[in-house]
């Protein structure tokens, strides 16, 4: 339906308000054509801000927004072609569903016939047919979603924008939104940027992944990129569940956790206390005496302290030392003699594992 | 919420308490429709006897008919006027950081109407405007205009948010927004200010009576010398006519957007 | 919305010119009038309405100098806390039965209770007539049980019935915003720790809701000493106040620098009062959190 998906280019985008630390910092970034990016981040860490300049809804202080190269930072919002869904929806509640999705195209001014073929087109695009002559609180949750989702395609805009749009819906609407969106995104190659503090839509939807924090990027890659090789305490912290093990790093790069030596990583690290990050589901845990030596592994003992079935899953809590360790076993039952008391043996590859000064503040 | 005491008797007597503050805010009001169905020249209670004959004089008083007429066309154009003054502003008020301006415009309120008055006829006098039709409508705009903003203000803050941005990011231009999203949406709240404007314009006095002309006066104003001269039923006449336009506008405001929230906590 | 960000939805261009009507009207119909009110009380009355050329201080020395004025502001101010006592006294229970009232009901007695703050005063002063009247519904009511009527109207007695009913709805309005913080399970509260009921009053609800009653009473306080229409027509002449010389100065002596001044000297009272209020307001709120 859309013409040629267009690139979306940040260039040292900034936003101040007043003489506060600025709320985006120095942003540059690029969303290819037809990829769907996703800004991750906390509350208050200014994904929003940066999607409402990129709408043109709040105005950059400095730095250049361009699309398919054409400059448009000084453009008004109801200049840029944009497609924008926003958090609560912000349907209007004075029109119907039809009406709503009419509205974009009537301000374009086409005509009645195209109005109303293409209306019906994206009412069926999200399947709501037959509720087009409802009003926006006759409609549920994830219907009025859809609702805006159409009000914002149907301009075949060159940019979909997306704030935090599952955020008032629950889990399992959530789920089939998320699928449905990121179908509808793929399907009309769109160019999409995906707002949320959810590290899980991120993950499920994003092409790529840009996590902010405090305004400024703190790394940018593929959702497995940004889970596996976090550039930062705070990325790994952020992005999926981690543990944190305080370590310490000898000057030949050999590490110990409370009294395990490690075989060092790498020579480049300073010495001193470090944090060694990994994640549960990358810990393997064995009885002290099946353990097998592997060479490509690292293993530290510990006591397992209790054990959570979650149906698919076992989390295990193990103490290495006074710090908590969650392991989490997929699938089959682990095994139904380890009581909690019992030491136990953790290993993990050194690929799977993330190090980092105790000063990269988390 | 119960009343907490426990005991019958004070509950009784709070009950009785209340009843007869009740009847005693009330008893004015009320009062005026029994006692404009007087059929006695003077005001005596109870009347001697029932009829029309104060609505029949009221009918027939041509300064009394002349004074309602020329409130009720006051009304209006002040209502028109006031409204395309004040929805403008009370947008900008919104959308901009504009606190002491606001301050300013409801200022007015809060100075005793005998001070705004007197002022008025100061400056009225030089330019001929006392007793006129533009001398009444600007006093009037005094009055009425902190109103419509505080009513307007209120009905666009009350406004869902993001709807105006969806709109601007749909390619709707401001004025397009202002038309088709934003005055739509506060037809309740501009609705209220019209009866709330029209009604304040309707029962104003103490200015009028500064600004008003022997040959240009409201009907407050007429019912006013006359009640000073005369103590005759057809005050009652023109009283309960006042009450029910008053009763009827109340009830409109309470259906559009709340009683209490029109009239806020206070100021007169 | 950050105001940052609601600012940047309209240039401010576009801001001035919404706004600039009303400035106008305001500037045109509000602050010039009361400049030229001010300017006023600097010049000297001459007869018909004309003022004097000069500028000087003589018709403040005129004022202030004549004991009839000290006595008209002393009338004003103790009409105004005889009449706020009384109207927060009458509105308190009419504030603390809607607070009380179940939801369904609240509405209605609100609107039952505040609406004639919509209704001419005039209207509301002459409601008055047919039951102070010397024919009226009290004295007759006081005759029937034998005892003679003293004169109801047409003297401070009637100024005070009539103000005070005319005041309330404005105090119930501000009690019922005071009262908002009281909230129902605090009175349980303290029953529940053996409180009785005017215990709870008078330790719990009372001093809750003492920022309403103080708002209550600058509203009523300041807009009895405002109050004209009432004054008139219940005091008969015979309530002689700030208010009513103001008036009788501008449209019967037609000395306008003299209303002028006496005008002033009303804005005056306003500003010391609301200064006073301000004070004690942040006590209270200080004290009860």
């Amino acid at each position: 339906m859309p013409p040629m998906p267009e690139t979306l280019t940040l260039d040292r985008l900034e936003k101040r308000f007043g003489t506060a630390p600025p709320a985006v910092a120095a942003l540059s970034l690029t969303v290819g054509a037809g990829e769907m990016l996703g800004l991750l981040g906390p509350s208050g860490c200014g994904k929003t801000t940066v999607l409402r300049m990129i709408a043109g809804l709040a105005a950059a202080t400095s730095g250049r927004i361009l699309v398919g190269g054409r400059d448009i930072t000084r453009q008004p919002a109801h200049g840029r072609g944009m497609g924008l869904v926003f958090q609560n929806y912000a349907l209007f509640p004075h029109m119907s569903a039809a009406a709503n999705i009419a509205f974009g195209l009537q301000m374009r001014r086409l005509s009645a016939r195209d109005i109303r073929d293409r209306t019906r087109r994206a009412l069926d695009l999200v399947r709501l047919g037959p509720l087009a002559e409802r009003r926006p609180k006759q409609l549920s949750g994830g219907q009025q979603q859809r609702v805006a989702l159409a009000r914002a395609l149907v301009i075949e805009p060159n940019v979909l924008l997306l704030d935090e749009p599952l955020s008032n819906l629950d889990a399992t609407l959530r789920a089939d939104m998320l699928a449905e969106i990121r179908d509808l995104q793929r399907r009309l190659g769109i160019t999409a940027v995906f707002v949320t503090h959810d590290q899980s839509e991120a993950l499920a939807v994003c092409d790529r992944i840009a996590v902010l924090r405090g305004g400024r990027l703190e790394q940018v890659g593929t959702p497995r990129e940004i889970h596996d090789r976090p550039a930062s305490r705070f990325v790994a912290g952020f992005v999926g569940r981690v543990n944190q093990l305080p370590a310490h790093r000898a000057a030949d790069g050999s590490l110990s956790v409370h009294g395990h030596a490690l075989p060092g990583d790498s020579a480049d690290g300073r010495a001193g206390t470090v944090q060694l990050l990994v994640r549960p589901h990358h810990i393997r845990l064995d009885a002290p005496a099946t353990a097998v030596p592997d060479g490509d592994r690292l293993r530290v003992g510990g006591v397992l302290r209790d054990r959570i079935f979650l149906g698919d899953r076992t989390t295990l809590t193990v103490m290495v030392g006074p710090t908590p360790v969650s392991v989490e076993w997929q699938g089959s039952d682990p095994p139904a003699a380890l009581a909690p008391g019992d030491p136990v043996a953790l290993s993990w590859r050194r690929t799977d594992m993330s190090v980092f000064p105790e000063d990269d503040p988390p | 919420m119960p009343y907490p005491t426990t005991h019958w008797a004070g509950r009784l007597g709070f009950g009785l308490l209340v009843a007869v503050l009740a009847a005693y805010l009330l008893a004015p009001v009320i009062l005026v429709f029994p006692m404009s169905l007087s059929a006695d020249t003077a005001l005596s209670w109870p009347p001697s006897g029932w009829s029309l004959r104060w609505y029949a004089a009221l009918a027939s008083d041509r300064g009394m008919v002349e004074a309602l007429r020329n409130s009720l066309l006051l009304g209006a154009v002040v209502t028109a006027v006031c409204l395309l003054i004040a929805v403008p502003a009370a947008v900008a008020l919104v959308r901009g950081r504009l606190a002491p301006l606001a301050l300013l415009l409801t200022l007015p309120l809060l100075l005793p109407s005998i001070v705004l008055g007197l002022g008025l006829l100061i400056v009225f006098v030089r330019f001929g405007l006392v007793g006129s039709w533009p001398g009444l409508v600007a006093a009037h705009l005094l009055v009425t205009l902190p109103y419509a903003l505080r009513v307007l203000e209120t009905a666009l803050r009350a406004l869902p948010p993001g709807v105006e941005e969806a709109a601007a990011s749909l390619g709707a231009r401001p004025l397009a927004v202002t038309l088709r999203v934003t005055l739509p949406l506060a037809a309740p709240g501009i609705a209220a200010a019209a009866i709330l404007v029209f009604l304040v314009s309707f029962d104003e006095v103490v200015i009028t009576l500064f600004v008003a002309g022997p040959h240009l006066t409201t009907l407050p104003v007429a019912l006013y010398h006359h009640v000073e001269s005369r103590t005759d039923p057809l005050a009652a006449a023109v009283s309960a006519l006042l009450v029910l336009v008053t009763l009827v506008s109340v009830l409109a405001l309470e259906r559009l957007v709340g009683l209490r929230r029109a009239v806020g906590g206070g100021g007169s | 919305m950050n105001a940052d960000e609601a600012a940047e939805a309209l240039p401010r261009l576009a801001l001035a010119s919404l706004i600039l009507p009303a400035l106008a009207v305001t500037l045109l119909t509000f602050l010039w009038p009361l400049l030229r009110l001010a300017g006023y009380a600097f010049h000297e009355g001459a007869p018909g309405g004309a003022i004097g050329a000069d500028w000087t201080l003589v018709t403040w020395a005129k004022v202030l100098g004549d004991g009839w004025h000290h006595r008209l502001v002393l009338n004003s101010l103790a009409l105004a806390a005889t009449v706020t006592a009384l109207t927060l006294a009458a509105a308190y229970p009419l504030a603390l039965a809607v607070h009380r009232s179940p939801p369904r009901w609240r509405n209605t007695l609100v609107i039952v209770f505040v609406s004639p703050l919509l209704l001419s005063a005039v209207v509301r002063s002459y409601g008055w007539l047919p039951i102070l009247g010397d024919q009226g519904v009290v004295p007759g009511l006081l005759r029937s049980a034998g005892i003679e009527p003293p004169p109801l109207l047409f003297n401070g007695t009637g100024v005070v019935v009539g103000l005070v009913e005319i005041l309330m709805p404005y105090a119930i309005l501000s009690l019922l915003a005071g009262f908002g913080r009281v909230a129902g399970d605090l009175e349980d509260a303290a029953a529940s720790l053996g409180a009785p009921p005017f215990t709870v009053f008078r330790r719990v609800i009372l001093p809750l809701s003492a920022p309403g009653i103080l708002l209550g009473g600058l509203l009523t306080f300041v807009l009895t000493v405002g109050s004209f229409v009432t004054p008139k027509l219940l005091g008969g002449g015979r309530v002689p106040l700030i208010a009513t010389e103001i008036h009788d100065q501008a449209i019967v002596t037609l000395d306008w620098p003299v209303a002028a001044v006496l005008s002033l000297v009303t804005l005056l009272l306003f500003g010391v009062l609301l200064g006073a209020y301000g004070r004690v307001i942040r006590r209270v709120e200080e004290a009860i959190g």
